[in-house]
């Protein structure tokens, strides 16, 4: 058999019980053998455990970071008999993780496919920018869009503040109590009690170990993308990607501070904080997003969950589009296209928001928990269980 | 079938057949890929023939973990030193010890440098960890296992130039006098003549030739189960007899653990291994006790029960405890038997109901009372009055659920093979020795050591011997 052999691809249409069967027939496996405990935080998570609960299985999903050294140390992954393939297993746990947060009758539907982040997506940017265009034409008509609009290069020229302020937060609002209960049903099902999440060691190494990207490092040799090619490329994108995206925040607060606080009008000098964090975040936004894309691309598709996979790359796609949209209204600021090049990065802003509890956007959250689980076991010695 | 020289195609890079190779390895697990790089340092032309197709190369050492050498102190991967003396201790206390002292002497010597060795040809270390925690000492771990192992030695094969070709299998020699001048392989079904000015062989003992293993063990080796490849069936190695090769080691030597019966035939590899014996009773198919569960901590003793089931009526035996110890040990990979009855157990696993009850009863009513159950060393709690008695560990089997496993012996390598001498030339019957035919690794384990097993020393035996192989190769073929 071949490495593209479609008989290795996981069986998608199947509920998630007999997921959790099947992880947790491999996951036997790998527990009677144990090789793999030098690569990652998973193995030896799972040897403090005998016997595997559904919750262990999430936890051990959640916490692995999809290096794929273990597939390629696994002589018992595909042709042998008992068929072993963690990372694409783990995926498959992982979206289920990440979908948890949708109504179940949304789930259901269209997970076995990995569509629904699809369609949702394409309905929740339809509706963004349905409310960015009447935002605007409220105003001055649709007509303004192409038009150079007093003060040159601020948004508030073509969308009132209060209406900008206003959707913002209802998005961003419901956003965080969307993810904030999905985080809660999530430690819930893998740990139990809330108050373990607050203990300041275990938590500020788990932050430690996301900040850095610990486990990207993988087996020493970093991410493989195929057999018998591994390197730090991914873990130096994905820096890229969240230090960028850090800086791209920190640009929309800080450009909040100077307007509310410091009463500075857009637009801002290009030496100010808002326009230089929002410039370098967006390049390193784009630089990271399109090399993971091209990473994802390429890599071997048999130790991965193809519509996970699809989840990855959509993901990586929006990023791209949130850098480049964003760089786009500063390059065009002065220009008649502003308007326009405007309505889209706020529609985009806003469909990533609406997205985020429910696709990869999210797996930040549930990856700090899973490594606040990890360093709390690692401190008490033992398993949850 | 028609042999045809020249170039054939596989795994998208094309090995060219038709000129002389320096040294041509066959095998291709640890011992053979050390053997080629060894040879590489020295020659130009190293070509490996690797029986198995490019998916399940590597033989054993896709199941092996450690490497066990001497070393003078703690480091990084190391929690103590290891030394000299030790080492050979432990060999002498290991089945019925060295095979031959010189031999077994410049292994242990020459095992001091392989680590280093290794890491130069690009092996990474972990440091030993729970699973790994009691050979921590004497053992080094290397990241990930033998498979990744194998894949890093591949990868160096290929920086190096060295060729490689899967799917080969060596079918023939062609000799003259004391030299083989040329292999007869078989490449994907197509059979090509393959020049050499020097051969190294590395293909591994005959474990998975059920015909051959027969011949020593009667029909009850069909009852075996192989925990390597299907690929070991010795062809080389009586291919070499048939040359007039001497033997080395004993007929019956080989290295068999306790595994689940459900186990695949050949491959199954650690996963299916039992550890559950020091806190079960082990019953035969007459559901009676054969052996003492007890005799000493599980590392020490793991190496026997292959052989004490193979002595068995149907080569299968029954652990059976209860729900006091579950958490002693790892929980077998496709789970034990369950039943609230000793009965139930008995009719799940196809014995007599009324003899298992009876051997349990009689075995929970021996158990001397007092000595405290201490699962980390030896509790001495006994029983007295069976035969045999069980020494440690021994705990009423009272408390429901009860649990059972089928067992069959896991044979992991064999340890008859070829003579060599101290330069690994393979030795002859009649007191010569080839010229130009070497061997290293299980093919010439029984040199070092005829039976028993030390954990990690067969890979130790085929690391110091595949380098001595491959640079005498050379050094041959340069001369």
């Amino acid at each position: 058999m071949s490495a593209t052999d479609p008989a290795f691809r996981y069986r998608n249409d199947e509920p998630a019980t007999a997921l959790f069967t099947e992880a947790k027939r491999q996951l036997n496996v790998c527990n009677s053998c144990r090789f793999c405990e030098g690569y990652c935080a998973v193995y030896p998570a799972l040897e403090r455990r005998v016997e595997l609960e559904q919750g262990d299985i999430i936890h051990l999903a959640n916490l692995c970071h999809d290096c794929r050294a273990c597939f390629y140390a696994c002589m018992y992954a595909p042709p042998h008999e008992f068929g072993l393939n963690p990372p694409a297993i783990l995926a498959e746990v992982r979206r289920d993780t990440y979908q948890s947060s949708l109504p179940l009758r949304l789930r259901q539907r269209d997970s076995a496919r990995g569509s629904t982040p699809l369609r949702l997506s394409f309905s929740s940017a339809l509706c963004c920018i349905a409310i960015v265009l009447t935002l605007i034409s409220v105003n001055h008509g649709l007509a303004a869009l192409f038009r150079r609009l007093d003060p040159v290069g601020s948004p508030y020229a073509f969308v009132s503040y209060e209406a900008l302020i206003v959707v913002s937060l209802l998005i961003f609002g419901c956003a965080l109590v969307v993810m904030t209960t999905g985080m809660i049903a999530y430690w819930k099902t893998t740990r139990g009690r809330m108050a373990d999440l607050f203990h300041f060691g275990p938590l500020a190494r788990a932050i430690r170990d996301g900040a850095t990207l610990r486990y990207l490092r993988g087996g020493r040799e970093g991410c493989y993308v195929k057999e018998n090619h591994a390197s730090s490329e991914r873990r130096i994108l994905h820096y890229l990607v969240s230090y960028g995206f850090l800086l791209c925040l920190l640009a929309t607060i800080s450009a909040g501070f100077e307007q509310d606080v410091l009463s500075a009008k857009p637009p801002f000098a290009l030496l100010s904080v808002p326009v230089v964090s929002g410039v370098l975040g967006g390049i390193g936004l784009i630089i990271g997003s399109l090399g993971l894309y091209r990473l994802k691309r390429s890599q071997d598709t048999i130790a991965t969950d193809g519509p996970m996979n699809l989840m990855d790359r959509s993901f990586l796609f929006a990023l791209a589009t949130l850098g480049v949209t964003g760089i786009a209204t500063l390059v065009t600021r002065d220009s008649t296209i502003y308007g326009f090049v405007l309505a889209i990065h706020l529609a985009v802003v806003w469909s990533c928001f609406i997205l985020a509890p429910f696709t990869k956007f999210a797996h930040f959250l549930y990856r700090l928990l899973a490594l606040v689980q990890d360093n709390l076991e690692r401190t008490e010695g033992t398993g949850a269980q | 079938m028609r042999e045809e020289p020249g170039t054939i195609a596989q795994n998208s890079k094309a090995v060219e057949f038709s000129e002389d190779f320096d040294v041509v390895v066959i095998g291709g697990g640890n011992a053979a890929l050390v053997a080629a790089m060894s040879a590489r340092h020295y020659v130009k032309r190293v070509l490996v023939l690797e029986r198995a197709p490019y998916e399940v190369r590597g033989g054993n050492t896709r199941h092996t973990r450690n490497i066990r050498c001497i070393h003078p102190s703690a480091d990084a991967y190391n929690t103590g030193s290891y030394l000299y003396d030790e080492l050979w201790d432990d060999l002498c206390r290991v089945g019925s010890g060295p095979s031959d002292e010189r031999l077994a002497e410049l292994t242990v010597c020459e095992s001091e440098s392989v680590p280093g060795w290794m890491s130069e040809h690009g092996i990474h270390w972990q440091a030993p960890l729970s699973g790994t925690l009691h050979l921590g000492r004497t053992n080094r771990f290397f990241l990930g296992g033998g498979k990744a192992l194998l894949n890093t030695y591949y990868r160096t094969l290929s920086a190096m130039s060295i060729d490689v070709s899967y799917s080969s299998s060596v079918e023939g020699f062609v000799d003259e006098g004391d030299r083989i001048t040329h292999l007869l392989v078989e490449v994907n079904g197509k059979r090509t003549k393959v020049g050499a000015k020097a051969v190294v062989c590395a293909s591994g003992g005959f474990e998975a030739n059920f015909d051959w293993l027969a011949r020593y063990w009667g029909p009850s080796a069909y009852n075996y189960l192989i925990r390597g490849p299907i690929y070991n069936d010795g062809t080389v190695l009586s291919l070499l007899y048939d040359l007039g090769a001497a033997r080395a080691g004993q007929e019956r030597g080989f290295h068999a653990v306790a595994i689940d019966a459900r186990s695949p035939r050949f491959d199954g590899g650690i996963a299916t291994r039992i550890d559950a014996i020091p806190f079960s009773v082990v019953l035969n198919r007459h559901a009676e006790r054969f052996y003492d569960e007890g005799e000493d901590l599980w590392p020490k003793r793991y190496a026997i029960w292959g052989t004490n089931i193979a002595l068995q009526d149907g080569q299968i035996a029954y652990a059976i405890w209860d729900s006091k110890v579950v958490r002693e040990f790892l929980p077998p990979m496709y789970g034990p038997t369950r039943s609230a009855t000793l009965a139930g157990i008995a009719n799940a696993v196809g014995l007599s109901a009324e003899r298992l009850e009876r051997t349990i009863l009689e075995y929970n009513a021996a158990i001397v009372k007092g000595t405290p159950f201490d699962p980390t060393r030896l509790d001495g709690a006994h029983t007295s009055g069976l035969e045999p008695e069980k020494t440690n560990w021994a705990l009423p089997i009272d408390q429901p659920p009860y649990y059972a496993i089928a067992m069959r012996p896991g044979i992991t390598f064999t340890y008859m093979g070829v003579k060599i001498d101290g330069s690994a030339r393979i030795q002859r019957e009649d007191g010569s020795h080839f010229a130009n035919v070497f061997a290293a690794g299980e093919m010439m384990s029984g040199n070092v050591l005829s039976s028993g097993y030390l954990a990690g020393f067969g890979l130790t035996i085929g690391s110091v011997w595949g380098r001595i192989a491959g640079r005498e190769a050379a050094r041959y073929v340069s001369n």
